[in-house]
């Protein structure tokens, strides 16, 4: 039986591009390392809901992640560079690492996505997440009501 | 494009539980009525920090307010909001009767009479228990006459905190990683703990009548009331302790009480004037008492100390202490050879765009904003030992200094007095 860490694994994205990744790295994504836990023998894992842009992002990211020589400082510095992205490039990087149960990318992503609503009114998170609002004007007010201290 | 709008529960709440402020998170309950849905999913309340810092008034109502009294007086508590400058009241009755002192991230902490020592939120209303005060290894003598109930309030003076106390994406209910330090006891020594521990343990220091604490870049840092700054260490082989870092700032005085704040990536060492029937007004240097009218903006050029702190327009009983200005030294590191010290102190005499915020809090700077002035001292009344002496107790001394121009104005124009716990600030 060959040993975990030399075997590598084939990738394959929803736009059947592949991409070669090292087991031990790609087993950080749950979802990947049920599969292969539950014997999986396909020649490629296909990723269906994960397109080539995504696939190639969050194989830097787990590459980083699983590297055992790099300081919590240096991985801090990566992740405030990686997600320097469009915001719809963030959303869509959750929607994948949640696909893919990747926490640790999870969590930095969704981070970045709040760091950026700080900044917003509800409004315009309205608007970047193609949100209606289903409030009445009275219903959105008892709601306001409710945390009124909060609203300045 | 995917559609954003259809996102999963499960991404909203991971999302919901990465915001950082709680003004955010009520934002995110009026985007729509799924949103709002999510957030009923969450356990609890985040206890996070609000945007600006709030003052939370002492426990009894704002006198002035007298139509509002009711049955319900102990267990709320007023809060000023510094950018609409009103004030709003909360259900709090974790707090009623406890002495409450601010600390970081939003919370505070407080002690009772039944000794035990609580980190609060006061938005979530979230506690986390503290080793009580009998677990701290340096006690008064007590004996039958004298008893720990006599003490409660003013036995621990001070903590400081090594990061939010609550993990919001953890299960558990507090942050492990939290290492608390606390300055307590008959001659204000230093303590620390860690979240979960069931005891409080000494770090060993060569002085006593500590007056500040601050967590700044990794390390937890102490000034005492001589000024001098010292660094902890929880890895010596001989247990924690505290070394010297700076030497004794030349021009200052011990009744000057002493703030080390981080500001703009430095630390700061702050020194609070205080004149009053209780200070003896020879030891200041320079200026003889020079009482001038409040006339706003009236600035005396060649005084480079401070103006009196303008009072409130009441019979003219003079406060037993109030503060007159601040000074400020910041650290720098020191590398040259043969030198003693890790740092040495250079004269601050702007914070450009920043502001601080002293009192009993854990002593923060914040940039300016719409509500919040650059290169000013915001600060509370924390003279705790003296507020007994007050009538009606300490919560007076508090207000906005410019560093400019050396003035004080007020930052709340009512009155809010207690003995045990006046207003405070909660960052």
């Amino acid at each position: 039986m060959s040993s975990p860490e030399e075997k590598t694994l084939i990738l394959k994205s929803s736009d059947n591009e592949e991409f070669l990744v090292k087991e031990s790295v790609a087993v950080q994504c749950i979802t990947i390392k049920n599969l292969v836990e539950d014997g999986c023998d396909l020649d490629a894992i296909p990723l269906l809901n994960v397109d080539s842009k995504n696939l190639a992002w969050i194989i830097e990211f787990m590459e980083k992640y699983a590297d055992s020589t790099s300081t919590d400082a240096e991985k801090k510095d990566f992740d405030t560079e990686f997600v320097k992205k469009p915001f719809n490039d963030v959303l869509g990087l959750i929607l994948a690492a949640n696909y893919l149960n990747f926490p640790a990318l999870m969590d930095v992503m969704c981070d970045a996505c709040a760091n950026e609503m700080k900044l917003w009114s509800v409004e315009q998170v309205r608007e970047k997440f193609h949100i209606q609002n289903d409030y009445t004007e009275e219903e959105e007010k008892a709601v306001r009501a409710e945390n009124f201290w909060a609203f300045e | 494009m995917a559609d954003w709008a259809d996102l999963p529960v499960d991404i909203l709440v991971v999302i919901a539980q990465s915001l950082t402020l709680i003004e955010d998170f009520t934002s995110f309950t009026t985007v729509c009525k799924e949103w709002k849905s999510v957030t009923s999913i969450l356990k609890k309340k985040p206890s996070l920090p609000t945007r600006y810092p709030r003052i939370m008034l002492a426990e009894k109502i704002d006198t002035e307010d007298q139509e509002n009294r009711g049955d319900q007086d102990a267990s709320v508590r007023c809060f000023l909001n510094l950018l609409a400058s009103k004030t709003y009241r909360l259900q709090l009755p974790e707090a009623s009767g406890r002495k409450c002192r601010g600390a970081h991230y939003g919370w505070l902490w407080t002690i009772g009479i039944d000794l035990q020592i609580n980190l609060l939120h006061p938005f979530s209303r979230q506690q986390i228990c503290l080793p009580p005060m009998l677990t701290f290894p340096d006690q008064y003598e007590y004996d039958e006459t004298f008893k720990p109930q006599e003490v409660w309030d003013f036995f621990v003076r001070k903590i400081a905190m090594s990061s939010n106390p609550r993990k919001e994406k953890s299960s558990h209910d507090y942050n492990e990683d939290c290492t608390i330090v606390a300055i307590y006891g008959e001659f204000a020594i230093l303590a620390f703990t860690k979240l979960g521990d069931t005891v409080w343990t000494n770090i060993s220091v060569h002085s006593r009548v500590y007056q500040d604490i601050i967590f700044y870049n990794g390390k937890f840092y102490a000034v005492d009331v001589h000024g001098v700054v010292v660094v902890c260490d929880f890895d010596d082989a001989n247990g924690p302790k505290a070394t010297v870092v700076a030497p004794a700032p030349v021009e200052t005085s011990d009744l000057y009480q002493k703030y080390l704040v981080e500001s703009s990536g430095r630390l700061l060492l702050v020194s609070r004037l205080r004149k009053g029937l209780l200070f003896d007004d020879d030891d200041v240097e320079e200026e003889e008492d020079d009482v001038n009218d409040e006339e706003e903006g009236d600035v005396d050029d060649n005084v480079d100390e401070v103006e009196d702190a303008e009072g409130i327009d009441k019979e003219e009983e003079k406060a037993r202490y109030y503060t007159t200005g601040f000074s400020v030294l910041r650290l720098d590191e020191c590398h040259e050879e043969g030198n003693n010290y890790a740092y040495r102190l250079t004269e601050v005499t702007s914070l450009g765009d920043q502001a601080l915020f002293l009192g009993s809090n854990v002593s923060t700077s914040i940039a300016s904003s719409e509500c919040i002035k650059p290169n000013c001292i915001y600060f509370t009344d924390d003279n705790c030992e003296l507020y007994l002496d007050e009538p009606g107790g300490g919560g007076h001394d508090m207000g906005i200094f410019n560093m400019e121009d050396g003035t004080i104005q007020l930052n709340y124009a009512g009155e809010s007095r207690s003995y045990i716990s006046p207003p405070l600030w909660c960052i």
